[in-house]
């Protein structure tokens, strides 16, 4: 026989997850796309991307920023976001998801941390009051800068994209 | 060292981070979160809170016991209160009382007796999805077959919506059948062959097959054009396999074709004003409730109609003189007698005193309507066989009556010695 | 000149989440009396099941109209439904469920003629016991209470909607007033004071059976011993409890 065609559930007529769920897994793919870009450079030395390797890790961070706010918009009580923190659920994949994230928020961080941690530094020594403080903040109080620490800084930038490239491809 | 210790801070940062989120989340996690699962454990006794609205058949029984019984009786017993009344939780409570009553209105309460007719088709209306043994109709079908005329009348003014098919037998008492199948049932019309001619039909139970003798007796009668015999004997599927069948009779049940209503046009079936039709309310409620069958048995087929009380009210003998009158023929089905005088020359009406020779020349001359009710239109001459009173010239008339029909005619009024009064 | 900014931003630091902490401590105390109506232990006693006879329902709609006075279910959203398969001589098949029922079906899809099976097939949550929508709660919201039923926590629930994409039958809906997800949850508010739920005290035919599967007597236990039943989707693995009698292959 053949099978009923064109019937919904009465429930499904309207379907929940509309453009705000959409835009998470394209934000998300903007953010990896951007983080690949910069790797280019730091990791296989593309040299057509230098100018950009940077930039791409600044953008790449600020997309991250804000990629959880178009599912706070989808959420039907946004004020209970936090639910997710508190009680997380180990078999759901949204909340792995949710983990995820924050994983990849850390390692983002790191990575433009790092790659402007000489340029901060001298924002910190060439500011006062509270720009100051606030450079003092974001360096940590540790205004170490040399070529070792350049060094160090370097390796671990193009390091851990290598290692860590392919967790942007969960974000795909 | 002092070279890495840029990384050891981000890496102490961000651990901390972590740690007081974690304190932090633990600390706002919900009381009863994780008691018995990844669940708050609150939220299961939460629930049990939610205000209970539709309410049980049980609890209408409690103030409604006489709609109940009826109810429980007929064909409707499965139905319960709120699929027709809706939840009526607020009629519950205003009437319990108590503090739940407290914020409700009479209006609130009230719980309207009407039912729309689309309300009743939500069961009733035929749809091939149905089971076959369910009583569906087509609407303009049935209202069709009962001449009914206006399109929109509710199911409710003939059908009692607690007693719709005014069983007498209860419903879950009466005697277990076999399936009897009606050809509609799988067809979707009435076809033209009959079963036995079709190689391969599934055999069928007939009401011939065990009654022989009354299948052709209805087949003889006028109801056989019209009906068949599920139409009133109603029959309850109760499984694949067996049912109840009801024997049904009940006046109230022919009536749902043969009442006279606005609602219905003239022509066939043939209608009746009721409860006049039998003269008195009282006789259908206080006596046989089959009383349709007392007189129109040759209408429908033979049966074994049993009285063992009588089927007339108490007041019967006041008021049998209008009905006896007009309705000889029916009288008849049960009492041997020609006219009035069959039974009344044994047995004389109350009125009839021991003096009412003497006393009914004066009875006679004030209310001849009533003595017409019963010795007819020429009451007086019925009996005397002479104009009476007699005339004013009864002077010189009476000798020509006299010498036709001798004296012992006027003995039957006068005595012997009233002719010497005068001679 | 280090140490000293170091030392600052220690004490700032300790300050900042001492302050957090004690204040979200205040911010957060439930102060509410727990209700507890039946004990943990009472509650693994029952273990809530559901019987559905497709040859017996009509599809009246009485039980939508019951769930929703009862339940206070929002308009186009349906915690049960009812819907109705037609085949015709074709072997064509057709499905509906007009507004799931709640004001009977009008008339035929097919030519009454044409029609060679048709039945209705009245739906509701399956609680099953390896539900998917328990799975996927990124909060713990959905979950099984001790007697099996799977319940919204609606105090706890973030209306993401997971669980409304999750479930293979259809029956979660979020409820745009409050936000949350919201589904059939076994009138759990009247099963444990004796009552029916709301739907198979309102179903006119007995189609709808409901009871504790672990009672040995109950007449849920008997009839699944008497009937051969089925469940919907047995394929996905999400073990329902809800039995269908005279289950017909056709039915999704």
């Amino acid at each position: 026989m053949s099978p009923a065609d064109n019937y919904v559930f009465p429930n499904e007529l309207h379907i929940t997850w509309t453009v705000m769920i959409v835009l998470y897994p394209y934000i998300t793919g903007m953010v990896a796309g951007a983080f690949i870009v910069s790797s280019f450079y730091h990791v296989f030395g593309m040299e057509k991307l230098k100018p950009v390797a940077k930039f791409a890790l600044v953008s790449s961070l600020a997309f991250l920023l804000f990629a959880t706010v178009p599912l706070l918009m989808h959420l039907g009580r946004p004020d209970r976001a936090f639910n997710i923190m508190f009680t997380p659920s180990f078999t759901s994949a949204m909340s792995g998801f949710g983990f995820v994230y924050s994983f990849y928020l850390i390692i983002v961080v790191l990575e433009v941390w790092l790659s402007y941690r000489a340029d901060l530094i001298n924002k910190y020594l060439n500011s006062r009051g509270i720009a100051k403080f606030i450079y003092n903040i974001v360096i940590l109080g540790n205004t170490t800068d040399n070529e070792e620490t350049r060094n160090l800084d370097k390796k671990l930038v193009c390091l851990y994209p290598a290692r860590l490239c392919r967790f942007s491809f969960w974000f795909d | 060292m002092k070279n890495k210790l840029h990384i050891f801070l981000f890496l102490i940062v961000i651990f901390s981070v972590i740690i007081i989120g974690i304190i932090v989340g633990n600390i706002l996690k919900p009381d009863s979160y994780g008691e018995h699962g990844h669940y708050r454990y609150d939220a299961v006794n939460e629930i049990q809170a939610q205000p209970l609205i539709n309410q049980d058949i049980k609890t209408c029984a409690e103030c409604h016991d006489n709609i109940y019984q009826l109810h429980e009786k007929d064909a409707h017993y499965n139905v319960p209160c709120v699929d027709c009344h809706g939840p009526c939780n607020l009629h519950v409570a205003f009437y319990k009382g108590g503090e739940a009553a407290a914020n409700i209105s009479k209006e609130q309460a009230y719980v309207p007796k009407e039912y729309k007719l689309e309300g009743c088709l939500y069961c009733h209306r035929k749809l091939k999805a149905k089971p076959s043994d369910y009583p569906q109709i087509i609407q303009e079908d049935h209202y069709k077959f009962l001449h009914v005329i206006v399109h929109d009348t509710k199911c409710i003014e003939c059908h009692s919506p607690h007693e719709p098919v005014f069983l007498l037998t209860e419903v879950r008492q009466s005697r277990i059948h076999p399936i009897v199948y009606r050809c509609t049932e799988c067809h979707d019309t009435k076809p033209e062959k009959s079963y036995k001619e079709v190689q391969g039909h599934p055999a069928i139970f007939e009401c011939s097959d065990c009654h022989k003798a009354i299948v052709d007796d209805f087949n003889t009668k006028p109801h056989h054009n019209y009906v068949e015999c599920r139409t009133c004997h109603l029959y309850h599927k109760e499984n694949e396999t067996t049912g109840r069948i009801y024997k049904n009779g009940n006046a109230k049940f022919c009536l749902l074709c043969h009442e006279k209503k606005p609602f219905k046009d003239d022509k066939y079936p043939p209608k009746i004003e009721w409860p006049s039709h039998v003269g008195n309310a009282e006789i259908i409620i206080k006596s046989n409730e089959k009383i349709c069958l007392t007189c129109h048995e040759d209408k429908i087929h033979k049966m074994n109609v049993n009285f063992r009380e009588n089927p007339h009210s108490k007041n019967w003998i006041t008021e049998h003189r209008e009905y006896g009158r007009q309705n000889l023929s029916t009288c008849q089905k049960c009492h041997q007698m020609n006219d009035c005088y069959s039974c009344h020359m044994k047995h004389k009406p109350l009125s009839h005193t021991s003096d009412w020779k003497t006393q009914h020349p004066k009875f006679a001359e004030n209310n001849k309507q009533s003595c017409e009710i019963c010795h007819g239109t020429n009451a007086c001459f019925s009996c005397h066989k002479l104009e009476m009173p007699h005339p004013k010239d009864w002077d010189e008339k009476h000798k020509d009556v006299v010498a036709q029909k001798a004296k012992d005619f006027c003995y039957r009024c006068h005595n012997e010695d009233f002719c010497k009064q005068c001679h | 000149m280090e140490n000293l900014d170091r030392r600052r931003f220690i004490k700032l630091g300790i300050f900042t989440s001492a302050g957090v902490l004690v204040g979200s401590f205040f911010a957060f105390a439930n102060t509410d009396k727990k209700i507890e109506v039946e004990s943990y232990d009472d509650l693994l006693k029952y273990d809530w099941g559901y019987i559905i006879d497709t040859s017996r329902c009509i599809g009246c709609g009485s039980c939508v109209r019951a769930c929703k006075m009862e339940n206070n279910v929002p308009d186009n959203y349906f915690r049960t439904w009812v819907e109705r398969y037609e085949i015709d001589k074709n072997e064509k098949v057709r499905v509906d469920s007009p507004k799931g029922a709640i004001e009977s079906f009008k008339e035929n899809n097919f030519p009454a003629e044409d029609i060679v099976k048709a039945f209705f097939v009245p739906k509701l949550c399956n609680h099953c016991y390896d539900s998917p929508c328990v799975q996927v709660c990124p909060v713990g919201a959905s979950y099984d209470t001790p007697d099996k039923v799977v319940l919204i926590d609606k105090e706890h629930c973030v209306g993401c909607g997971y669980c409304v994409q999750a479930c293979p039958y259809g029956c979660r809906y979020i409820d745009h007033e409050k936000g949350v997800a919201d589904k059939c949850t076994f009138c759990y508010h009247r099963i444990h004071k004796g009552l029916a739920p709301a739907c198979v005290n309102a179903c006119p035919r007995n189609a709808r059976i409901y009871g504790n599967l672990k009672d040995p007597d109950s007449k849920i236990r008997k009839m699944l011993h008497q009937r051969k039943y089925g469940t919907l989707k047995p394929d996905l693995g999400t073990n329902p409890k809800c039995f269908y009698l005279e289950l017909d292959m056709e039915i999704k």
